[in-house]
């Protein structure tokens, strides 16, 4: 599927009335649009508007922010914006409408080709999957979320590749031969009535619980994540600040030296101990005692019969023993009769290597018994985290005393840092509850999401069984499994694809200062480095972003704030130049400051680029009025929308100025 | 083909310790458990639904391939104990060992030997559990305080 945007009308909300055509003259959406906006002309207002229009959320406002968006000092009761977008060619608008009086939000749906105009929030289910606030926001957003993609913290690149590469649809087939089950289920007969309906509204609670679990499971780790880095954040500014100070301070840092030494000393110390218990002798005396008891009391050595018999009877056939005596039929006879006395089961070869360990271990020695050894350094442990705790309860009271004379910063980031300590580990050990797979089976609302499953397999099972639907309860297993294993297949794949591909293009757009993606694990991880440049994660998440955008059979317009601003001049001609093969539509937001590199890079690389500059019309701006072109403006009593290249190259506005 | 086992609720109660140095394998969590298993004659099978439990290995682990035949004889005196068996009754010692041992195994252990080895880890993680007023949370901690438990096992151990 392609989507184009074609264009957005506003009215009476904070930014400026305006009309933009994304069209224009030609019949079609050109590759690249500049859309010059200065600084306050409504930026943010007109990204939030798409996506709010887009993604029919807006219902679910509050009547705060509906009225959030009331232009000051206009006394319209609506504000509209309308947006119109070409799917594969065929129109489709969105208006959205904020009724300021009543706080709410409502919605107009047009599809010319299918259904007309309906009064709600209603595209085709086509594309509605496409119009998710989520995956909006991976192709409309300001040039910070592409720095996003990089941060820890942040699932964003996860999110994009199932997004775009449309990984949910393999999930939505399971969920389909699910629902497809289910309904063969309610055609059973009245014999099984009772049962029945008792095992489906148990299967139906079960189901819902999961989905609670889920939540709560994507919740927690996120959580976990975002406070773990909001822990270390803490506690590098709280060590920061104890850090810099005289006296107290200064012992502080003595003694956290102290305390790295004796986590240290700690660490091996146990490390030495855990070695000695590897042998089992050095824990207890009676060990030894019972398997010395144990040796004396065995037979005497004998060979494996399985392995040994061969030797025998090949020594047979040798002209002198291997005493070195000549071999006459006596003492073949001999030796046929006695090897007998030194063949045995095959277990005695394992019995004679216990034998023989038991008396090497045991055997006196002039070095460290076991036991010594463990004792030992079981007492280097006993010191070792005596001295460590005694470091960290002098670097504590010397925290204590810091904050005790009288920094309430301080004393305010330790009580943050107490609390989202407390909360990281609420959070951790809810994951570890959802994660269990030992939970008892005896709560109607457990929490293991392996228990879980395995009740809903089990409800599922008898539910067949009453139906009569097994082979189908079967099948149906058989294909979620296999979406559940190819999702995981394909997700891998695609991941190291689009590293590769990522790799490639930022060897040219970084060429200078190179930096590789290693990994995709939630985020996206440079390889041998914790971060790059802000440029560097810039220029990162663009081809990141681009390239997933392509990898997926669908194309999408990238609509961005201030896509070059904090690159340098290199950067932003290697990126420019990149973006026309990257996407199929672009559109930027872009302030002049940030025109230089970036947009003759992008003309050169393509000729599909129109140029529009905006600006509200206030006493400020009146006197740009008289430099207008003769062609190509279009304005109203809000604002001014000019075409054309030669305005967008010398208009010399970047902050909006006022009356 | 006969694992070394550890339940899984002996995993849960180790969690805190045991992804960390100075462990370097499940195997050591296997191994403390075995101890207390065996010195406190405690074996508890893993048969059935009653106590979940994973494969871990099929062999002793590196660390561990110096002493295996330690464990396996540790393994066979805690049998004899548990049979009433005298050590000195030659023919029922070598019947036992004929039972647990087996020189083909990549384990030196029959099916039977691995499971009631299984048994010793499972009855001595419970010996621990039931030991400590809660599960452990620091390594350190627990390895000081892991001999004075193995004492108090063997000491409570009946004499034959």
């Amino acid at each position: 599927m392609r989507i184009d945007i074609a264009g957005w009308s506003t009215s009476g909300l904070r930014c400026p009335d305006v009309t933009i055509d994304l069209i224009g003259p030609g019949s079609t959406v050109p590759k690249v649009t500049l859309l010059q906006m200065p600084n306050g002309t409504g930026k943010t207002t007109t990204l939030e508007m798409l996506i709010a229009t887009l993604s029919g959320v807006a219902t679910l406002w509050d009547e705060k922010t509906v009225r959030s968006y009331r232009r000051k000092g206009d006394e319209r009761e609506l504000g509209t914006f309308v947006v119109s977008l070409l799917v594969d060619g065929r129109q489709l608008s969105i208006e959205l409408v904020l009724d300021f009086e009543m706080g709410v939000a409502r919605y107009r749906t047009t599809n010319p080709g299918s259904g007309g105009v309906v009064q709600s929030w209603q595209p085709l289910p086509a594309v509605r999957r496409f119009l998710a606030k989520e995956f909006l926001g991976l192709f409309i957003f300001n040039g910070e979320f592409a720095a996003r993609l990089l941060d820890e913290r942040q699932t964003a690149a996860d999110d994009a590749i199932d997004a775009l590469c449309q990984l949910y649809l393999l999930n939505e087939i399971g969920e389909f031969v699910e629902q497809e089950w289910s309904r063969r289920t309610k055609q059973a007969g009245p014999k099984s009535d009772n049962a029945l309906t008792r095992l489906r509204t148990q299967l139906d609670n079960m189901t819902a619980r999961r989905a609670t679990i889920a939540k709560a499971r994507v919740k927690a780790e996120a959580q976990v994540r975002e406070i773990a880095a909001e822990i270390a954040e803490l506690a590098a500014k709280i060590e920061e600040r104890l850090g810099t100070g005289r006296s107290t301070r200064e012992q502080f840092n003595e003694a956290k030296i102290e305390m790295t030494r004796t986590v240290g000393a700690l660490s091996i110390a146990a490390g030495n101990a855990m070695q000695a218990l590897r042998q089992p002798l050095a824990i207890h005396p009676s060990f030894a005692t019972s398997l010395i008891a144990l040796k004396d009391n065995l037979d005497n050595l004998r060979l494996p019969e399985n392995t040994s018999a061969q030797f025998f009877n090949e020594l047979l056939e040798e002209d002198e023993c291997i005493c070195g005596r000549e071999m006459t039929p006596g003492a073949k006879h001999e030796i046929g009769i006695r090897s007998l006395r030194y063949l045995d089961a095959s277990e005695s070869g394992v019995i004679n290597a216990i034998k023989q360990d038991i008396g090497d271990f045991t055997a006196a020695s002039e070095t460290e018994s076991p036991e010594e050894r463990l004792s030992q350094a079981m007492a280097v442990l006993g010191t070792a985290r005596r001295d460590q705790k005694s470091a960290r309860q002098t670097v504590n009271a010397l925290k204590q005393k810091l904050i005790d004379e009288g920094d309430e910063e301080l004393f305010a980031w330790q009580q943050q840092l107490d609390k989202q300590t407390k909360l990281h580990g609420d959070c951790t050990q809810l994951l570890q509850k959802i994660d269990a797979d030992d939970e008892k089976d005896d709560s109607a609302e457990p929490w293991s999401l392996k228990l879980i499953d395995k009740k809903i397999k089990e409800f599922g099972g008898k539910i067949s069984e009453i139906t009569e639907t097994v082979t189908l309860r079967k099948q149906t297993d058989v294909i979620k499994a296999v979406m559940a294993r190819t999702t995981e297949l394909a997700r891998s794949k695609i991941k190291a694809e689009l590293i590769d591909l990522c790799n490639a293009r930022l060897g040219k757009v970084l060429a200078n200062d190179p930096l590789t993606i290693g990994r995709i694990d939630r985020s996206i991880r440079l390889e041998g480095q914790g971060t790059g440049s802000t440029a560097q994660v810039l220029a990162a998440g663009y081809v990141f972003l681009m390239s997933a955008l392509r990898r997926g059979n669908n194309d999408f317009p990238l609509v961005v704030d201030s896509p070059a601003n904090p690159m340098d001049m290199g950067r932003r001609r290697r990126i420019g130049s990149l973006i026309p093969e990257l996407c199929s539509q672009f559109v930027a937001f872009t302030i002049n400051t940030e025109l230089p590199g970036f947009v003759p890079a992008l003309a050169d690389s393509t000729d599909e680029i129109r140029y529009l500059t905006m600006f509200r019309r206030t006493t400020g701006t009146a006197r740009l009025l008289a430099g207008l072109p003769a062609t190509g403006v279009s304005q109203n009593d809000y604002s001014v929308v000019v075409e054309g290249k030669d305005y967008f190259m010398s208009f010399d506005v970047t902050d909006e100025e006022d009356d | 083909m006969a694992y070394f086992r550890l339940r899984t609720d002996a995993q849960s109660w180790f969690s805190e310790i045991a992804d960390s140095p100075p462990f370097r394998t499940k195997f050591d969590i296997y191994y403390l458990c075995l101890i207390a298993g065996l010195a406190s004659g405690r074996a508890i099978e893993l048969t059935g639904t009653a106590h979940p439990a994973s494969d871990l290995v099929e062999k002793f682990v590196e660390d561990y391939r110096p002493a295996s035949r330690l464990i396996i004889g540790l393994l066979v005196t805690a049998e004899l104990r548990k049979s009433g068996i005298d050590v000195t009754e030659k023919a029922q010692v070598r019947a036992l060992f004929k039972r647990l041992v087996d020189s083909e195994s990549p384990n030196s252990l029959t099916d039977q030997g691995m499971r009631r080895l299984n048994a010793y880890a499972s009855g001595g993680y419970e010996y621990l559990a039931e030991q400590r007023d809660m599960k452990p949370y620091t390594a350190e901690e627990f390895i000081q305080g892991y001999t004075a438990l193995i004492e108090g096992a063997v000491e409570k151990l009946a004499p034959i």
